[in-house]
């Protein structure tokens, strides 16, 4: 059996009494372009969190590669308050990653809320993320003694802006960008740190629509550059059905539906799901 | 370009002809004494012989203080006998302030190297590299020339003295808090680290019995060279540091604030405890330790501190720890370890801290840890801030002007004055420091940014740069 | 049996009650962190001030006048403290507002040291909690049996105030969600106000207990109380009152335990052991929340 680029298991991630995702499984394979989707508050983002370290799920496994990344399950004040299922069926296997190790194993992400290093310039921004493949250590940085080093990370940030079209900005504050732009250079920051599966939470979130076909043919550019795995969440649907080889539907956290973009979108628990939500 | 050149060159001759007659007047005293005498006054009148040979045996002595004080005296009362010409005028000028001069020659032979470097072709990054240079030279030489001419014990040099190592402690804490983010307070529980370990480690064999004299001289029976004394004090509170971080760096930001100062504290108990006496001389002074008598030592030391600090800060690491400031989630998305990295930043400026804990201990002759209270610290936080968070310039205009009106500039308000017969009010022991932290809170209230902001002194090492990318990018 | 409860009692009732006056000062750490998430290092500072007001006032005023005076010229001054330093940094950075907390302790310390000279001033005898009296075999001032019953008292009304009372849910609901409860209507700065006014408060009423056992009272003195009640708030949980109490206690009778000991010394830096130790093993404290920060 090939494996999949990136497995959930039965993930569940809960707030107190809230249960934000709700015993979710889904797999991504290499090459694809997978999309989550779901009304606001679904558990998108607690998703992504709980793949990329940034929150520990309460239950479940989430695997990179067919190797294991993060698992749990419920422990402390969650043993009572859990409201989830399989309960039992990760007791034996708590691995907990930061967000940095998980990183670099090959999985880089983008926010939701733009969360670029604001003091910082378009460039800098860039080579911040060229830091995690380093060979240099402190002294030797500080003496100046990895000069081949930084010049190819300085190299390598000046590619990525070039691809992303941003070079012509790089001695500008990060933040000076347009919406647009800096989403852009999100990615491209992503991309300095060498992912083989990217991440994207909402890359086309305040953007009208030529500024949107814009971005589908560039996620489908750097898939095809840079040998992308890409799994997006985005409320856009026209982006969604565009791109996407696949999709997941969530909803209060559970999965309703999961097929190809025409398939999900005749789907009825999905319409019913969207029914009166504000779509753009 | 060619005028560059040329401007070098002169400048590198007249270093050399200021070289020349500075050094020919140190070794012609004698020579001159006997030419101002045309007519061998001298052998007549055994008083102005006596005074003559006072001058020539301080000289001897290599007592130049004295040599100066003889000199002057010989010239003043027998002026009217004496022949002076103007080359003697000026050879006895160059003696006089021969440390000024070589210090000048020093400067323009620096000043003329780098001009001819400039006017080369190419090799922009030599250029730059040479403009620091000039610059450099400039500092130190000016401050050499006016601790020769203001005296070392004067206001100026104190100020100079005790501002410089000022600036290494403020520019190693914004290294924490202004390019890390990271809100520490335990500077003074750093410095005394570094000035104790420096002062135990380099108090000469011969003076322990004085200097632990409760404590029977001691345990430590040997002396290290001043500078890997001074050294061993920053690693020293780098250490500690290293253990205070390991458990405090994994949490909340907040936590670290106090933690530092919690530890700062009970470095304080734990120094001046008797039980440690043998090692620390408990709640008794530490003295005698080597100190420096010319400010160029704090310095060159400072300056080489400073120095590596701000490669550091332009390293990739450098940009790491920026990145934790603006954004630990992002950073640690981008694969950036905190942990780790905020280690990092905290052992390093615990490091620096230490190492102006040592100085500070040199410049102040004696250290005692009840003097490292948390209002040390605050004033230097208070330092970092009026230079503006994430300024290393800043930082260290800010310790000078700091030192400067705290200890010198504002002296007058704590002293009760009266204009005509009106008295002042106010004006007494204390008010000095009332109005100092007003000042200080208008900055923090009313100018956040402080002098600097997060820019720093651009002297264009860091533009240019961009510019020769441009072309290849 | 009867030497060793005689020999360790006075080190045991002095325990608990700087206990209690440590618990008045954390207090006002506590609700200050609570709601604004500042440190507010000027509050041992503020507790000193009050110490000076009763000295200088007691001097030609009596009594009955010069007390209350204290209390309510101390909550002005934590009143005024958060308005001239603290609120127009609401939308700065937060290290920017504990910086200018540090700012305002150099100020007061300075400002004290000018007033007074630096020469430690004799705190004025407050009749009844001055005198002494005999417990068991133990002789000790008055003031040691009133602070336990008097914090405890005081943190009682606090607690009622703030479970049952409008401004008491307002606060609550400020420490839970500081942006939320802005958006629900609540007056954030009247919040504000108040918890910087029950801090002095309870600050000037420690004050006048701690002095009235230690007497003399300098510029710096107030430092090394307001930090050990710091870290009792820390201890406690910080944003957690009866957390705050607790620590505090378990400091204060600690610390006399060690003094019992003859380790004076290391009496001060056992407490900030204690507050590695706790950062290293239950960082939130006995009574805190840990918080999640959303992405």
């Amino acid at each position: 059996m090939a494996e999949h680029v990136l497995e959930l298991n039965d993930i569940t991630m809960q707030f107190g009494g809230v249960v934000a995702v709700n015993n979710l499984s889904m797999y991504v394979d290499k090459d694809e372009i997978v999309a989550l989707i779901g009304p606001n508050g679904a558990g998108k983002t607690t998703a992504f969190n709980c793949v990329t370290g940034v929150y520990r799920p309460t239950n479940g496994m989430v695997r990179y590669q067919g190797e294991k990344l993060v698992a749990n399950h419920p422990t402390g004040k969650m043993k009572n308050l859990y409201a989830g299922e399989n309960k039992e069926k990760y007791v034996s296997e708590t691995l907990v990653r930061t967000p940095d190790k998980i990183t670099k194993m090959g999985i880089a992400r983008t926010f939701q809320n733009i969360r670029l290093f604001k003091t910082q310039t378009v460039l800098e921004n860039v080579l911040i993320a060229t830091h995690l493949h380093r060979t240099s250590n402190l002294l030797t940085a500080t003496l100046r003694l990895n000069a081949a080093e930084e010049k190819r990370m300085r190299e390598k940030a000046m590619f990525l802006l070039d691809q992303v079209g941003l070079a012509e900005e790089k001695d500008e504050k990060a933040t000076s960008l347009p919406y647009g732009r800096q989403r852009r250079l999100e990615i491209a920051r992503a991309l300095a740190t060498d992912p083989k599966l990217l991440l994207l939470d909402e890359p086309a979130a305040g953007m009208n629509p030529q500024e949107t076909d814009e971005l589908a043919a560039f996620i489908r550019r750097i898939r095809q550059d840079f040998q992308l795995t890409i799994f997006l969440i985005e409320h856009h649907m026209d982006l969604v059905m565009d791109i996407s080889d696949r999709i997941y539907v969530i909803d209060f956290g559970r999965l309703i539906a999961t097929g190809l973009p025409d398939e999900v979108q005749d789907n009825p628990d999905v319409i019913q799901a969207y029914l009166g939500v504000d779509e753009e | 370009m060619k005028m560059k050149r040329v401007i070098g060159i002169l400048l590198i001759a007249a270093a050399i002809a200021l070289l020349a007659v500075t050094l020919s007047a140190e070794g012609m005293l004698d020579e001159l004494l006997q030419g101002m005498d045309p007519q061998n006054l001298a052998a007549q009148d055994a008083k102005m012989l006596k005074a003559r040979d006072r001058v020539l045996d301080s000289f001897a002595e290599n007592d130049r203080e004295k040599t100066l004080r003889n000199l002057d005296k010989y010239l003043e009362n027998y002026e009217e006998v004496l022949t002076i010409s103007s080359a003697a005028r000026m050879e006895v000028f160059a003696y006089r302030r021969s440390p000024v001069l070589l210090a000048a020659a020093a400067f323009l032979l620096v000043l003329g190297a780098a001009l001819i470097v400039q006017s080369l072709p190419g090799r922009q990054k030599l250029h730059q590299v040479s403009t620091y240079a000039i610059l450099i030279a400039a500092l130190y030489a000016g401050v050499y020339i006016a601790e020769n001419l203001a005296g070392a014990s004067s206001m100026l040099v104190m100020v100079l003295k005790k501002g410089v190592i000022y600036a290494l402690i403020a520019v190693s804490m914004n290294l924490l808090n202004g390019f890390t983010g990271l809100f520490s307070l335990g500077q003074a529980g750093f410095m005394l680290v570094g000035a104790y370990t420096y002062a135990i480690f380099s108090i000469p064999v011969a003076d322990r019995a004085q200097v632990y004299q409760y404590y029977a001289g001691g345990i430590v029976q040997f002396q290290l060279p001043v500078l890997v004394a001074i050294l061993l004090g920053g690693i020293a509170a780098a250490f500690f540091a290293w253990l205070v971080g390991m458990p405090v760096l994994r949490l909340k930001s907040d936590y670290l604030a106090i933690a530092t100062l919690g530890f700062a504290e009970i470095i304080r108990a734990v120094f001046q405890y008797d039980g440690f006496g043998p090692v620390t001389n408990g709640s008794n002074l530490l003295r005698r330790f080597p100190t420096f008598d010319t400010v160029l030592y704090p310095f060159a030391v400072v300056g080489v501190c400073i120095l590596l600090i701000v490669l550091l800060i332009h390293s990739t690491y450098g940009r790491a720890f920026k990145a934790i400031r603006d954004d630990e989630v992002a950073a640690e998305a981008m694969g950036i370890n905190l942990f780790q990295h905020k280690q990092q930043a905290f052992v390093i400026s615990s490091f620096f801290a230490g190492i102006g804990g040592a100085l500070l201990a040199m410049y102040q002759t004696t250290v005692q840890a009840s003097a490292f209270k948390a209002s040390m610290t605050y004033e230097i936080l208070l330092i970092v801030v009026i230079g503006g968070m994430g300024s290393v310039s800043g930082s260290v205009l800010a310790s000078f002007l700091f030192v400067a009106s705290s200890e010198w500039w504002l002296r007058f308000l704590d002293s009760p004055m009266t204009i005509g017969s009106f008295q002042v009010p106010l004006l007494r022991s204390g008010f000095r420091m009332v109005v100092f932290s007003i000042v200080i809170m208008l900055v923090v209230l009313r100018y956040r940014q402080g002098i600097m902001g997060d820019r720093e002194l651009n002297l264009g090492l860091f533009k240019p740069r961009r510019k020769q990318e441009e072309k290849h990018g | 049996m009867t030497d060793f409860i005689s020999a360790n009692l006075p080190y045991l009732l002095g325990g608990i009650s700087v206990g209690g006056q440590y618990a008045l000062i954390s207090i006002g750490y506590t609700m200050v962190y609570g709601i604004l998430r500042l440190i507010n290092f000027a509050h041992g500072d503020i507790f000193t001030v009050a110490g000076f007001f009763m000295v200088y006032m007691s001097a030609t005023m009596p009594l009955y006048i010069s007390l209350p005076l204290t209390i309510v010229l101390t909550v002005a001054l934590g009143f005024g403290v958060e308005r001239v330093a603290y609120k127009p940094l609401r939308q700065a950075p937060r290290m920017s507002v504990m910086i200018s907390a540090i700012g305002v302790s150099y100020l007061l310390q300075n400002l004290m040291w000018y007033v007074t000279g630096g020469l430690a001033k004799q705190y004025p005898t407050v009749p009844f909690i001055s005198g002494t009296v005999t417990v068991y075999t133990a002789t000790t001032k008055m003031v040691t049996l009133v602070t336990p019953i008097l914090t405890f008292v005081l943190v009682l009304a606090l607690v009622q105030l703030i479970n049952h009372t409008k401004i008491g849910m307002a606060m609550r609901a400020v420490s839970k969600d500081f942006e939320t409860a802005k958006l629900m209507g609540i007056k954030i700065d009247r919040v504000i106000s108040v918890t910087f006014i029950i801090g002095s408060f309870l600050a000037a009423v420690g004050s006048i207990l701690y002095f009235t056992n230690y007497t003399a009272v300098t510029p710096t003195v107030g430092a090394m109380p307001g930090l050990k009640a710091f870290v009792a708030a820390v201890f406690g949980g910080i944003g957690s009152i009866p957390g705050a109490v607790i620590g505090a206690f378990i400091i204060g009778i600690s610390e006399n335990i060690i003094k019992a000991l003859g380790l004076t010394t290391f009496s001060d830096a056992f407490t900030f052991a204690l507050l590695i130790f706790i950062l290293i093993f239950k960082p939130s404290g006995l009574f805190g929340e840990d918080d999640n920060e959303k992405v």
